[in-house]
Formats: C-alpha cells, structure tokens, sequence
C-alpha cells in the first residue's frame, strides 16, 4: 500500500497555469516515466489513405463524421465539442490537469486557460482509464504560437509534424507533417486528424502526444530563434467503443 | 432468573445494541445523505421514536411547557434556515422542509435523553464517537492513498484540476473526505473539524478518571486516530487553523486536573473573557460596515488594534457582515442577505458571520436568544448538586469546545472547484449540539432520571 501512495499527483500541475503570465513557466510537460523511452511502431499518415483532415469543413472529415449538424465554434448543445468530448465516455478523464482537453472547450474564447494545454516539442503523456478498444478517428484541436511578449503577434506559418502516440496492447506512434499550419493569429485553430480504418487501437490505455517544429517563418525571416508552442485545446475519438 | 426475567434482559440488550447501531447509522447517513435531508429526519425520528419507547415511564410525569421557551428559538432558527434566501436559491424545497424537522427532531432527542435512563446516554455517544473515528480513519487513508505521506511538504504549491477547472488552493490545502457517497476533495478545514472534535471528545473521556479507568483502550483508540488523522494534513496552515482548540483543550486539561480551581476564580475570569469577546464581537461587527468610517479609523488607529481587527483572517468575515445594517436594507430584514447570488460572496470561516448568511439578521436574534437559554441553564445546573460531573458540564465544555472550533473552522464551501453549500443546519454536529442543548436545558428543570 505503501508504493501506491499518491496516486493522484500525477494528475496534479506544479503551477497555475496562465497565472504566473510567463510563457516558460506555463509548459506543462509531464511524462510518465515508463512510457518516455517505449519504443514504438512509427506509422506516417498519408492524406488520402488515411483521410487526413485539417479543418472542419474538409471533405474527409464530412465524411467520417455522419452527424452534420454539429457546430463548430459555440460550446452549446449543437455544438462539436459537446457531443464528442472524451468525458462524455470515460468521466475519470475529468480528473487532472490533462482534463482540459476533454471538457468540449475547442476554442480560447474567454475560456483561456479552462481549454488549453500549452506544450513544447518534448510533448507529454496521460492516460485513460477506460481502454479503447475502437474508433472512426481521432482528432485534435490545437493553435500554433510563438512567445508573444518577444515580438508582436503577427501572423505567418510553421511547418509542423504531429506525433500521436497510442500505448496498450499495442505501442504506435502515427505522425503527419502539416506545412503552412497558421501561427500566432488569433482566430487561427488547426483541426487535425485522420481516419482510425485499418489501425487496430483495441486495448490503448495511454497516450502522448509530441510534435516537431520543421520551419517556422517569422523565425526564418528575423534569424530570430522565439520559443515556439503548440496550444491544445481538445483531443479525442470519433464514436469510441470501450 | 425466571424465564419472563431472562426475556426482559434479553428485550433490554436488544433495544441498547439495536439505539447503538441506530447512532452509528445517523453519523454515517448524515454525511452519506448530504443533500438528502428527509432520510436524515428518517433516522433521526427512529432514534427519537426508540428513546421515547425506553423511557416512557419517565416521561408520563414532565411538565412539557416548560420547554416551551426552549422551542421559541429553535423554531425560529428552523424556519429561517428553510425560508432564508440562501437555502432557497441552493436547496430544493424537500430539503428545506426537512431542515427545521430535523432541528426539533434532535433537540427532542436531548429532552428525552434527560429524562431518561443515564445508561442508555452510553451507547448513544459511544456510538456517535465510534462512528465518528471511523469517518476519521477513513478519510485519513483515503488522503494517504491519494496524496501520499508529508504531501503538504512535499507537493505543496501542486494544483489539481476537474474538467480543465483548477482547484481554488494548492494541495496543501486539500484532503480527501467522505461527503455524500463520494471521497472527494475537499479544504483541509473541511477534513480537520472532525478530528478536531474527536480529539475534543477524547479529553472528556480521558480526563475523567473514573470512565478512563473502565474505557482506557477505547479513549486510547480515539485519541489514537484523531492525532493520526491531524498529522496527515499537518503543517504552518493546518497548525494555525487549529491552534485555538488546542488552546482550549490545553486550559480544559488544567481544569480538570484541577478541579477545585473551577470555582469562583474561573468563573470570573470566563465572566471576564465573556464581557471582553462580547466587546469585540461588537466592535467587529461594527468595523465591518464600511460606511462606518469612525470605527474603521478607530481600529487601524494603531498597530495592535490593527493587527486584532483588519488581519488577513478577518477579511472575508467582513465582506459576509458588510451592508447588513445599511437603512435601505431595512437591517437586513426581510430575513435575507439578499445578494448572494449576485455578489457571489463566499462563506467565510466563522460560524457567526456565516449565519448572519444563511438565516439573516431575524435568525441570528433567534441564535443569539439559544445562546442566552443555554448559558443560563448551564449556570443553574451548576447549582444542582445532585448531578454527577459529566452530565452537569460536559455539555457546555462540549459546545463551548465546539463553538471555539467553529468560529474558526466552519466550512461554508465543500468544493475546492467552485461552490457546494454546506450550511450549518445540514451538519450533524449542530445537530449533535443542538440535541446536547436540549439535554442540558432539561437537566436544568430538575427532577430528571440522572441525578444521584
């Protein structure tokens, strides 16, 4: 009993995220020790085989997603983020710093630090705790940002490559380079994700995610070399099955 | 023994061990049902229904009425609890029915307990106390388990988080409690009243040396988990918060080792302090209206009147307290503070500021009038010389211990998210006070069962 005492500070954050208004401090990058250096099956997403989608309106999400009459940008009862937020299968995902992005809050809008989690290119990871056994596809909402007290927000592009990592019966990495995804503007979110057909995801129960930053504008132009971020907002599954 | 004698013990232990599983089923319940205020009043009226069957001869010849000033403030007290703005806005009618229902319900179960066989008071405490560390216990490993040894050194400026909502206070301030039928988070003044008044309790048993002889391994347990329960959560926040109960059990020790000193000395010097606290809660009130720039210029006058009046404790009583006298508010009647939604002020940690919240300025009159009732019923119970010690002044040490607790520790608030009330009429101890309120106040009419 003595060895499983704290269980719940791994869910714990060592900060008040937002609060302490210093970008370096507000990376949350918490990694369960025994999944950092797992090997894992490197898997890269190609846009059509897999239908990635980028935006909600792209034709491949239309597609995997049956239920048009979902809405994008409210947090109401039509709304995407209501009806497909992890939470809604798997309540104890509620608990932890991670729970943000589960809670349905896709965008910033007012909620600020209730919907993101700020990471660098080290990424992190967290659990479920109900296993996955299948779903349609995996998404994930996410704004790419520069450290806005170093130069003003000015709008351009990044090219990222995303690392979505699957831990269970099965150890997968699935990667997909975005290029031009836009960066530091204030209505610029990414949709990413892409169809889960043909992968067997059955008994995941961990998961990371991770991301390499290929080229980023504005530092390429200025020679500069800003402290780059990835703000996830909402990460999850199209019709899971537990 | 006859066979009719064999099954008249037999019916006697029958209805001791079946009032002593009732009381442990009351504490568990009532926390089990917090926000289920009629299987409360279910339990409550089963004790109350199986006293009054043990002791029904005694009570054929009482004089009901005069209890009936008794009832005028709890009453009261009842119907400002239900009708309050407060209970309104975040109780369902069916709970605040309930409320002043279980409020009578208990004080009843005290009048009939003074009437009644002094055995039975045993098994109702006994059960009560039992009951008690075992809530203690549970939430002490529960905390353990979740958080780990020393967490409020080790992890201390950690936040949790529920639904990407992060905790008002840092862990140090959080522990784990059995609230409804979840073990959820909570404040650490939350978790430390029940230890608190478990270590309170233990002090009455231990310090009596004729129960202590007979009940030392049983005491010992108590004190046992409550210290462990205290030491869980301890460090500079948990030791402040609780620092003046232990200052109260510290003064309660020397009385009891002493008890010739609590005669006329100490009844002045409590007269003393009385006069000096009623004083101050006065001048506190008043310097919480922030229209009364003559006091508040009074109090910050200079650096020990300041340091008493405008500390960092005092300032969320002041903004409970703060606009009850203004004229427009008509001093704060009808009944309500009306402004709690609006104003979103939080239950500070004083029981008194708080109730000015719950039942406005109509029911802290009433509270007051209780006050009054059991202080005087106390004074002349101690002129009664046929009572033993412990029924003639454990129930006042009891609630002044508790009322010491409470003007500290009184946890309006049970979620370290947001906002679930936890007012004082859905919380078995004021109820548990009430019923040893109702105890004194019959032993104070004379001619009850228990005296020698």
């Amino acid at each position: 009993m003595l060895s499983s005492c704290g269980t719940e500070l791994s869910k714990t954050a060592h900060f008040n995220v937002d609060h302490s208004g210093v970008w370096e401090d507000n990376f949350y990058t918490r990694w369960d020790e025994s999944l950092r250096n797992k090997e894992t099956e490197q898997v890269t997403i190609t846009e059509d085989e897999n239908q990635v989608f980028t935006s909600f309106y792209d034709q491949h999400f239309l597609d995997l997603e049956p239920d048009h009459s979902l809405t994008y940008y409210d947090f109401d009862e039509t709304s995407f983020g209501t009806h497909r937020n992890l939470a809604l299968h798997d309540p104890l995902v509620n608990d932890g710093f991670v729970s943000k992005l589960f809670n349905g809050l896709l965008f910033c809008n007012g909620w600020y630090e209730l919907a993101r989690v700020q990471i660098n290119e080290e990424g992190f990871s967290s659990s479920f705790y109900k296993p996955i056994q299948s779903a349609d596809y995996l998404f994930l909402q996410f704004k790419s940002a520069l450290d806005f007290k170093q130069h003003s927000p000015t709008a351009h592009y990044a090219d990222i490559t995303i690392h979505i990592s699957l831990y269970g019966k099965r150890n997968v990495t699935y990667s997909f380079p975005l290029v031009n995804v836009i960066t530091n503007a204030s209505d610029g979110y990414t949709f990413f994700g892409f169809s889960l057909d043909g992968f067997d995801i059955s008994g995941t129960t961990d998961f990371a995610i991770t991301y390499t930053l290929d080229r980023d504008e504005y530092n390429e132009e200025k020679g500069t070399n800003i402290s780059h971020a990835l703000m996830l907002y909402e990460f999850g599954f199209g019709h899971p099955t537990f | 023994m006859s066979i009719n004698e064999v099954a008249q013990v037999k019916r006697l232990t029958l209805n001791k061990i079946m009032l002593y599983l009732l009381s442990v089923a009351f504490l568990f319940l009532s926390f089990l049902t917090k926000f289920q205020e009629w299987v409360l009043f279910l339990v409550s009226l089963t004790i109350l229904g199986d006293l009054i069957y043990l002791n029904r001869k005694n009570l054929k010849n009482f004089d009901y009425l005069s209890l009936f000033i008794l009832f005028i403030p709890i009453i009261g007290i009842g119907l400002m609890y239900a009708f309050g703005n407060f209970s309104s806005y975040y109780y369902s009618l069916v709970d605040r029915i309930f409320m002043p229902l279980n409020i009578i319900s208990f004080v009843m179960s005290g009048v009939v307990l003074a009437r009644g066989d002094k055995n039975l008071i045993k098994y109702i405490f006994v059960g009560l106390f039992t009951g008690l560390a075992l809530i203690c216990l549970i939430n002490a490993i529960t905390t353990i388990v979740k958080f780990g040894f020393f967490y409020t050194f080790n992890n201390a400026q950690q936040y949790m988080y529920y639904g990407g909502v992060i905790s008002t206070t840092s862990i140090e301030s959080i522990a784990y409690c059995l609230v409804g039928f979840r073990l959820m988070p909570v404040s650490v003044l939350t978790y430390l009243i029940y230890p608190c008044l478990l270590l309170l309790i233990c002090l009455f048993y231990l310090f009596n040396p004729r129960r202590c002889k007979k009940n030392i391994i049983y005491c010992s347990s108590l004190l046992v988990v409550s210290l462990f329960s205290i030491l869980v959560v301890i460090s500079k926040f948990s030791f402040i918060v609780i620092l003046p109960m232990i200052l109260y059990i510290i003064v309660m020790m020397v009385l009891f080792i002493f008890p010739k000193l609590f005669n006329r000395p100490v009844t002045i010097s409590f007269m003393v302090i009385g006069g000096l606290l009623a004083v101050f809660s006065l001048l506190f009130f008043l310097n919480s209206q922030s229209t009364n720039t003559a006091i508040k210029a009074f109090t910050s006058s200079n650096s020990f009147l300041n340091l008493l009046f405008n500390n960092r404790l005092a300032r969320p009583i002041y903004l409970v307290l703060d606009g009850l006298f203004l004229k427009e508010k008509l001093f704060g009647f009808p009944i309500l503070y009306d402004e709690i939604a609006e104003a979103q002020v939080m239950p500070c940690t004083n029981f008194a500021a708080n109730q000015f919240m719950y039942m406005g300025i109509i029911g802290v009159m009433f509270l007051l009038l209780l006050f009054i009732l059991f202080v005087y019923s106390f004074v002349s119970l101690r002129k009664n010389k046929k009572l033993d010690f412990m029924n003639k002044c454990m129930p006042f040490l009891f609630i002044v211990g508790t009322m010491v607790i409470f003007s500290f520790m009184d946890s309006g608030n049970l979620s370290i998210y947001g906002f679930i009330p936890n007012i004082s009429a859905t919380n078995p101890f004021f109820l548990f006070t009430l019923m040893l309120i109702g105890l004194q106040y019959t032993h104070s009419l004379g001619g009850t069962n228990n005296e020698k």
